[in-house]
């Protein structure tokens, strides 16, 4: 579950990349954050996971605050960033034991999931090679896997999907699946809007730091009235620059 | 100067030492100077008086132009000698040539930016070193204008030899960097190699010269001037030229100082067009085996382990694997041992037994044993404040400290994991000094185990001063991973700092006239004490820092 109430951050006092948001995420969904380019769904996303400090409001993910309780709240989520591009020096399965280190992932347990893990991203033969060396494609999912290992209730990604191949993608919207169903909580940020049309359960536009929209996609083109258009179409009227 | 050519010097220096618009930030920039400046005083006030209490000695002789071509050659080759380290950085390090390569650049402007931007670096290691000496000698002979522009001109033409020296070495050796498979440990290897060379041929050469003329006894048997006379012969035109300021024959000498240099550049050019674009392409490639790690393996490799050993684990692998922190970080290390060992092995053969041998017996002179022991101990602040390992830790991180900041690890376990990385290499450091210092200058093993133990503090001090400053600013926008380190003004504080320390030190023990004894006790109750002390503000206050720190 994640809370967010009143949450506002600005960066240079003039605009505010991010305005006065609540959003309550509830165990077992699957939760898409939609907006365009510079809407502040990354600010957000760094607010609540203790990158970015928020000028006001508070963050509570599994009922613990951010900000008052950061050691216990940060290990409630996983968090996959925009850019893949971190620990380049380091071997996959070096990146993969130093976060199950950090996550107090026992010596048994780790071993299965790099397992399965590899199995599943079809990265077993990456793994002895420096991070550096991968594609795009590749650091994405070593990432994803760096934070999947140590099991956190709550997944926090941002973008997840760029560079994915269709069937890493496929794999990565299962494991979704798999995981809200199990009661837990899944927050990610996407352009994509057939994604967010097929996999989630609920949906928040965002633009310019105001929350435009949030709830049911059905609900969304109830809201607009515009049954049987397109939500490509719904999503450019209603973040429509004036 | 080329309108073009200065553009793009400007635009692949702005990275480095671009002000902050912030308010705030600018204040801190600005008081970061200040602290800079202050600590360097002391440094620049003993230069000074060494060097105008040098020059009423030698005046009395009539031979006080031997400052002038002393400080033209010692200042060679310390350009020379830092230049590998500079050239390497540039020309190899900074990724930003592939960027260049697909823009419409003439290739020699690149070379020549770069070549630029060395020559600016070394102008500042150079205002340390030849800039007093220039205006010592200025102000005690009298010189007047001519004389301080004749400086002008030779102060900005001496380092354009040196660098072009540098940079053919390491041209050279990189030219191979594309036919390695791994790119990043070639380049690493070929760094190591370049230094050794580089240093390897001025330590000949002297060797050479130094049995060659044993015989006289003038101030050629001087160590550094030899080598540089022989390496860089141009810069004795200098001398003559600021010497003869008076006359025509200063002007000739001038000229011909500054014509030769400008023939080294051009030298510089057409090797450079040859050499540096078929070894510098291809700069971030890691080989890839795509081998399947078997399981075996893997349970090998996974075995779980404690927080703060993985932290150090993953910095120090960090700092080993990325060849511009591995040159400045790790190979720093290892760099004053050698050093050390120049003026040793340079020693003309003749001269063994009362050159070293003099030394072995000085050292070993009842009532020095004091004296060696502070000494050891303030070049200990020093050569572990000069890997910068803790001064940049922070810097390091880059664009990816947001990770810092959302795993459920704790800054202070994150602030002391780096601490101790960098206490970690510091102890290496000191081990290697340590072997050169029982071997070849005969120190008993018991003296230099507790000159150890003591220093333990200096590297702790050190580490503990430069992870404070990066704390306070760390410098997190950087392209490439060189800029994190050399061209950050956090290093050099901290060094200056440190230095700062090691000579009060110094001098407090010398005149405080203590014992051995007395020694041990009080450095390990000022520097147990400030360090325990600096703990504490890293607990309370630097995590504190940390949490507030922003991309
Ligand atoms: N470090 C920063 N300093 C100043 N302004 C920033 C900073 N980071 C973001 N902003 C501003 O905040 C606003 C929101 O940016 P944000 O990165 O959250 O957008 P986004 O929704 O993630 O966009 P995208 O879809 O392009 O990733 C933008 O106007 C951006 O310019
Ligand atoms: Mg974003």
């Amino acid at each position: 579950m994640i809370e967010l109430s009143k949450v506002t951050k600005s960066f240079n006092s003039a605009v505010k990349a991010v305005d006065n948001i609540d959003l309550k995420v509830e165990s077992g969904e699957i939760f898409g954050f939609l907006g365009p380019n510079g809407a502040g769904k990354t600010t957000t996303i760094k607010m609540m996971t203790g990158i970015l400090a928020p000028d006001n409001g508070s963050i509570l993910i599994d009922g613990l605050d951010i900000s008052k309780d950061p050691l216990k709240a940060k290990k409630q989520f996983g968090f996959v960033p925009d850019s893949p591009n971190m620990f380049l020096k380091l071997k996959g399965f070096e990146y993969l034991n130093f976060m199950s280190d950090i996550y107090d992932v026992p010596t048994k347990e780790r071993k299965e999931k790099i397992e399965m893990l590899s199995n599943r991203f079809e990265m077993t033969k990456a793994l002895g090679d420096q991070i550096q060396s991968y594609s795009h494609g590749m650091r994405q999912k070593i990432i994803i896997m760096g934070v999947l290992i140590h099991n956190p209730s709550v997944w926090i990604l941002d973008e997840p999907m760029t560079g994915l191949d269709p069937r890493a993608s496929f794999t990565l919207k299962e494991m979704m699946r798999e995981h809200a169903d199990k009661g837990n909580t899944v927050f990610f940020s996407t352009h994509v809007l057939d994604v967010a049309e097929k996999i989630c359960d609920r949906v928040a536009v965002i633009n310019k730091g105001k929350l435009l929209f949030c709830g049911k996609l059905d609900e969304m083109k109830a809201h607009f009235k515009v049954q049987g258009e397109s939500l490509e179409k719904i999503f450019l009227d209603m973040t429509e620059h004036e | 100067m080329n309108k073009k050519l200065l553009i793009l010097t400007i635009a692949l220096m702005k990275n480095g030492f671009s002000f902050p618009k912030e308010k705030s930030k600018k204040i801190k920039k600005i008081l970061l100077f200040v602290v800079l400046a202050l600590s360097l005083l002391p440094m620049a006030y003993g230069i000074i008086t060494f060097l105008t209490s040098a020059y009423d000695e030698l005046a009395k002789v009539g031979e006080e132009g031997v400052l002038l071509s002393l400080g033209i050659a010692v200042s060679a080759f310390v350009i020379f000698f830092f230049g590998l380290f500079y050239t390497m950085n540039t020309f190899y390090f900074s990724d930003d040539v592939e960027n260049l390569l697909p823009l419409p650049i003439k290739s020699s402007h690149i070379l020549g930016a770069k070549f630029i931007i060395v020559t600016v670096f070394e102008y500042l290691t150079g205002s340390l070193i030849f800039l007093p000496i220039l205006i010592v000698y200025g102000a005690k002979s009298g010189g007047g204008v001519l004389y301080y522009v004749y400086a002008l001109l030779i102060f900005l033409t001496l380092p354009v030899i040196p660098i072009v020296l540098d940079s053919v070495i390491v041209m050279i050796i990189m030219r191979f960097t594309n036919l390695a498979k791994n790119k990043d440990a070639f380049r690493t290897i070929s760094a190591v190699i370049a230094i050794i060379f580089g240093v390897g041929v001025s330590t000949m050469s002297q060797r050479f010269v130094l049995n060659q003329g044993a015989g006289h006894t003038q101030l050629g048997n001087n160590s550094l001037v030899a080598i540089t006379s022989n390496i860089f012969p141009a810069s004795k035109l200098g001398a003559l030229g600021l010497i003869n300021h008076g006359n025509l024959s200063g002007l000739v000498y001038t000229g011909l100082f500054i014509i030769v240099s400008l023939l080294g550049f051009y030298l510089f050019l057409l090797l450079g067009n040859k050499l540096y674009f078929k070894g510098v392409t291809g700069v971030s490639v890691s080989s890839s085996s795509k081998k399947q790690i078997s399981s075996a393996e893997l349970s090998r490799k996974s075995i779980r382990s404690t927080v703060i050993k993985s932290y150090v684990l993953k910095e120090l692998r960090i700092l080993f694997r990325t060849p511009a922190f591995f040159i400045n970080c790790i190979l720093m290390n290892f760099i004053w041992p050698i050093m050390l060992l120049i003026p040793i092995l340079t020693q003309p053969k003749s001269m063994n037994g009362n050159g070293i041998g003099a030394m072995v017996g000085l050292l070993q002179t009842e009532g020095i044993t004091g004296m060696v022991f502070v000494a050891f101990f303030g070049a200990m602040l020093f050569v572990s404040s000069s890997n910068g390992i803790a001064a940049t830790s922070i810097s390091r991180e880059g664009e990816n400290i947001f990770f810092n900041k959302y795993i459920p690890v704790n800054y202070k376990t994150q602030i002391m994991a780096k601490v101790i990385t960098g206490v970690i290499m510091g102890i290496v450091g000191m081990l290697s000094i340590s072997i050169v210092a029982v071997i070849v200058l005969k120190l008993p093993l018991p003296l230099m185990a507790l000159i150890c133990v003591t220093s333990f503090l200096a590297i702790l001090f050190s580490n503990f001063v430069g992870i404070i400053i990066d704390l306070f600013n760390p410098k997190l926008h950087w392209d490439n991973e060189q800029k994190a380190i050399k061209q950050n003004l956090n290093l050099v504080l901290s060094m200056a700092i440190c230095v700062a320390f090691g000579g009060l030190t110094i001098f407090a023990v010398i005149k405080l006239n203590l014992n051995l004894i007395q020694i041990v006790v009080s450095l390990v109750a000022v520097y147990g004490l400030l360090d325990s002390l600096l703990y504490l503000f890293l607990k309370k206050i630097g995590s504190k820092i940390f949490s507030k720190i922003e991309y």
